[in-house]
């Protein structure tokens, strides 16, 4: 063969770094999961409660933040092929990420604000090396393609919200914030959601999706609306929530609508003219996620014209955001990536020379399925349920939900099994099931 | 040795004689309930192993009957055979039973190709053909849900002198569903199907010069069964071309096979226990269904085993042992006649074809040199750009489970002696496969008898797009 320029053998990424990420991320999902359970007086009160901001610190930065890294740590040697900037930093990362991480939740859940500040800098500083080792390796891109312009776009978000989560654990008790503590927490919340979160899905979203479902390309103006949606939106949004003005907030979750709106047509478009016949667990999940935005943002229209809106509504509305469309599309991605990553690392050396497993059989089907029915029924069982109050079905829903986290970490489980040294302490493959459209 | 000697190009699984037509020429005496002592799932998986046994790439499998949607675990068997890595084709009967959820269920299984009969211009020639009023648009029906599946097809036509007639007419229509092959099948007096039904030499002769300009022009592969002189025809007709046109000769080049052409094709004359060979629905072996000479069942004996070793096989693979014109022959070693032809005719499975026209040249029995018969394919190797398609179907994206053939990976193949040259591309660029496909690639095609070095060419020029996937 002809190597390409930079893919000579030094350029294969990392696939302990991506799985250490991801592996992290996986255990804070099953941990907020499970204790979905045991908060049903919490989730049903207001969501300014110490042990909700715990949890939701644990879904945010445990799970959804550590997720993205991790996947960043695949997808950027990927995009820009060559390696990473410096896979010793982002391990080092990992592991301040994971102690501030484990900080600043044990703060929130015993209501002990004194050394909160020291946590949330211990995660701002892991955010920073993440920012500073992604913007590294993207300066030499020679080309800035709608996922590499979402994902600086991301790092910016992720800057600014990591700042201003540790403004507000410095200060916490004082009133520094012009509107009020809970208006700072409000646009703190949105800030990561819409500034740093967005559009990292949305940006990895044009690049994967479509090569998983053999789709086209997206083209055409979307790519602006998305990145000037969110470029303009977020800031306008986030300012209008801190500051109380409605002229600030409403054009900017305008804008931010549009983005979001181009991309889930976007998903929908891939998944109509996908030439891949079936779509397997992964693809399920993101898509069901992806589907999650329209509660999500509808519930988030209530509220913005104040109609019907209250804390219980906002959590719901958290719930949808946060549990529906962002987690069933990071559990899907990572259904996607992991068996990917482990296959690369146990199978791709010997592919050719004796017969190997495809990379569907190194995960559980019926693990997977039974986390998607879960998961995704549990969501929107729990969104309702906070929203009308209803202490048993909250219960139900946390129950289901927790239940699907479990089938999910077993999915995910007994894909790693297979780095087991030694084919004889590897599962067997898994058949492929023909699964229906 | 010729290289049909380690493996088939074709494995043909006669599944189930259930069938609900009743057609005049039927083959296999086909009966309107199974019989109980067909091969079970169990023993048609094994079989479908041992069909991959036969080593990289695998054999083609046809899954036929009777009417194999007849089977209920029809679906199973072609996703066990595709989890082996083996191509599969299936040849239902044109009835109701053909649905569009077991087409999908079908393509979703991994199904390569479906073939369906296609008989007369007409509904009314078709379905007296076929015996049964209506089959001339199931036939229609199922092609439409197929190709509207993205399932490739293929069309199947019996010529016989009731049909022989017809197959002008019956070209606009085959042009319209855009198959990726139209198999002639020339008819053989087995089964149902009677002598008097069968061509002569001379009007074979015709059919096949006709069938070779169609295959110049057409947007379709055409090839024959139980007619292999049409490799004699086509290398005329080619040596005859390059005369006219020196500019075409000079490249040497066959015309490409057509991008929808996923199950590919042999480079050679595949004939009854030479790259062919059939599984009856008891599991009793024969060279081929209008062969009917079985050998040793796959309950008592190693497909592969009987397939290498029989004396019968062995002894219809070896051009030494044909009889009359066949045995004098230039083409022998790359045709070698009709056996069943011959079988039927004579019962000597090696005599001569009486459906051959051909007076051999006296004192030669190689290929005419010249270079006008080379083609991409290396004569001289047996290397051929189908058998290297071939073994890149087992070849598979690990995520996607495609081959890179029906990924649309593969721009180019060029032979040149014992060394492949072949183009390929990624579905992304930096894809961090791309060290392991090449080798991958590299590794397959060195398989192939006769390949001593293979060259791996990355381009991303142009880009891969979905469009370029030639199954579903």
């Amino acid at each position: 063969m002809i190597p390409l320029p930079g893919q000579g053998a030094a350029a294969r990424p990392s696939v302990t770094l991506p799985l250490a990420y991801l592996g992290a991320a996986a255990l804070a999902f099953v941990l907020a999961a499970l204790a979905l359970p045991a908060l049903g007086a919490e989730l049903t009160g207001h969501y300014y409660h110490p042990r909700l901001l715990a949890l939701a610190h644990v879904v945010a930065l445990g799970w959804i933040t550590l997720a993205i890294m991790g996947a960043s740590y695949q997808l950027i040697p990927v995009a820009i092929e060559r390696p990473l900037w410096s896979e010793r930093l982002a391990r080092w990362q990992l592991a301040g990420l994971v102690a501030g991480i484990v900080g600043m939740v044990s703060h929130f859940w015993t209501g002990r604000w004194a050394g909160l500040a020291w946590a949330a800098a211990l995660v701002g500083a892991g955010a920073l090396c993440h920012v500073l080792n992604v913007a590294l390796s993207l300066r030499t891109l020679a080309r800035w393609t709608f996922t590499a312009r979402a994902l600086a776009l991301g790092l910016a978000g992720l800057t600014l919200t990591v700042g201003f989560g540790v403004t507000l654990a410095a200060t916490h008790g004082r009133d520094v914030f012009p509107g009020g503590l809970l208006l700072a927490v409000h646009a703190h919340v949105h800030l990561a959601l819409l500034g740093w979160i967005a559009p990292m899905i949305l940006g990895v979203a044009a690049r994967v999706f479509p090569m998983f479902l053999l789709a086209p390309e997206p083209g055409g103006r979307g790519r602006r609306v998305q990145l000037w949606g969110l470029g303009l939106g977020v800031p306008a949004l986030v300012a209008g929530l801190l500051l109380g003005r409605a002229a600030l907030l409403i054009p900017g979750a305008a804008a931010v609508a549009a983005a979001l709106g181009v991309h889930a047509t976007w998903v929908v478009s891939f998944a109509r003219r996908r030439k891949r016949p079936t779509l397997d667990c992964g693809l399920r999940f993101a898509l069901t996620g992806t589907a999650y935005l329209l509660p999500a943002a509808a519930l988030g229209a209530v509220l913005l014209g104040g109609a019907g809106g209250g804390p219980r509504v906002a959590t719901a509305y958290a719930i949808l955001a946060l549990g529906g469309w962002v987690s069933l599309t990071i559990v899907g991605m990572m259904l996607k990536i992991v068996p990917f990553l482990v296959w690369y690392r146990v199978y791709a050396p010997r592919a050719g020379r004796v017969p190997v497993p495809m990379v569907a059989q190194l995960s559980w089907p019926a693990a997977e399925r039974l986390a998607y029915g879960l998961l995704t029924a549990g969501m929107l069982v729990l969104a309702l349920a906070v929203a009308a109050g209803t202490r048993p079905l909250v219960a139900v829903g946390g129950v289901t939900v927790a239940t699907g986290s479990l089938a999910f970490a077993a999915a995910l489980g007994r894909t790693l099994l297979h780095l087991l040294p030694g084919p004889d302490r590897r599962p067997a493959p898994a058949p492929i099931r023909a699964e229906p459209r | 040795m010729t290289s049909f000697d380690r493996a088939p190009f074709i494995v043909i699984w006669e599944t189930t004689r259930a069938c609900a037509l009743a057609c005049v020429h039927c083959r296999a005496e086909a009966i309107p309930r199974r019989d109980p002592g067909e091969l079970s799932t169990e023993e048609g998986r094994r079989l479908i192993d041992r069909v991959a046994a036969f080593g990289v790439p695998p054999p083609i499998l046809v899954l036929t009957g009777g009417d194999p949607l007849r089977r209920p675990d029809i679906v199973d068997l072609v996703a066990h055979a595709r989890r082996r890595g083996v191509a599969v084709s299936l040849t239902p009967s044109g009835t109701a039973a053909v649905t569009e959820g077991r087409l999908r269920a079908l393509r979703d299984a991994g199904l390569g190709r479906l073939a369906v009969s296609l008989d007369g211009a007409t509904a009314e020639a078709h379905d007296a053909f076929r015996g049964v009023h209506g089959s001339h648009r199931y036939t229609l029906r199922i092609l439409d849900q197929a190709r509207a599946l993205g399932i490739p097809v293929q069309i199947n036509t019996t010529v016989c002198r009731e049909t022989v007639d017809s197959l002008p007419a019956l070209v606009p229509q085959v042009e319209a569903i855009q198959p990726a092959l139209w198999a002639l099948f020339f008819l053989i007096p087995v089964g149902r199907a009677r002598a008097s039904q069968a061509l002569s030499a001379d009007q074979i002769e015709s059919v096949l010069h006709w069938a070779a300009a169609l295959a110049e022009r057409a947007p379709f592969g055409v090839k024959t069964t139980e007619a292999p002189q049409y490799l004699r025809v086509t290398a005329t007709r080619r040596r005859a071309a390059s005369v006219s046109s020196p500019a075409e000769g000079d490249s040497g080049r066959a015309r490409p096979t057509t991008p929808s052409d996923a199950i590919g094709r042999a480079g050679r004359a595949v004939t009854d226990g030479n790259g062919f060979v059939f599984v009856d629905h008891l599991g009793q072996v024969c060279p081929s269904g209008f062969l009917p000479l079985p050998v040793a069942s796959v309950r008592e004996r190693d497909l592969v085993a009987v397939y290498r070793d029989d004396p019968l096989f062995r002894a219809l693979r070896d051009p030494a042992q044909l009889g009359g014109r066949c045995g004098r022959c230039e083409y022998r070693e790359r045709c070698g006649g009709s056996r069943a032809r011959a079988y039927a005719a004579t019962g000597d499975p090696l005599a001569e074809d009486p459906g051959c026209a051909y007076e051999p040249l006296p004192g030669r029995t190689g290929p005419p040199r010249g270079r006008a018969v080379a083609s991409a394919s290396d004569v001289s190797t047996g290397v051929t750009p189908e058998r290297v398609i071939g073994a890149l179907r087992a070849v598979l994206d690990p995520e996607l489970g495609l081959s890179v053939v029906d990924l649309g990976l593969i721009y180019g193949v060029d032979i040149e002696g014992g060394t492949v040259r072949i183009t390929m591309t990624l579905t992304a660029p930096g894809c961090p496969l791309h060290d392991v496909m090449a080798d991958w690639v590299r590794r397959a095609v060195l398989g192939i008898a006769g390949v001593e070095q293979v060259d791996v060419t990355l381009t991303f020029d142009p880009p891969w797009t979905p469009e370029r996937i030639k199954t579903g």
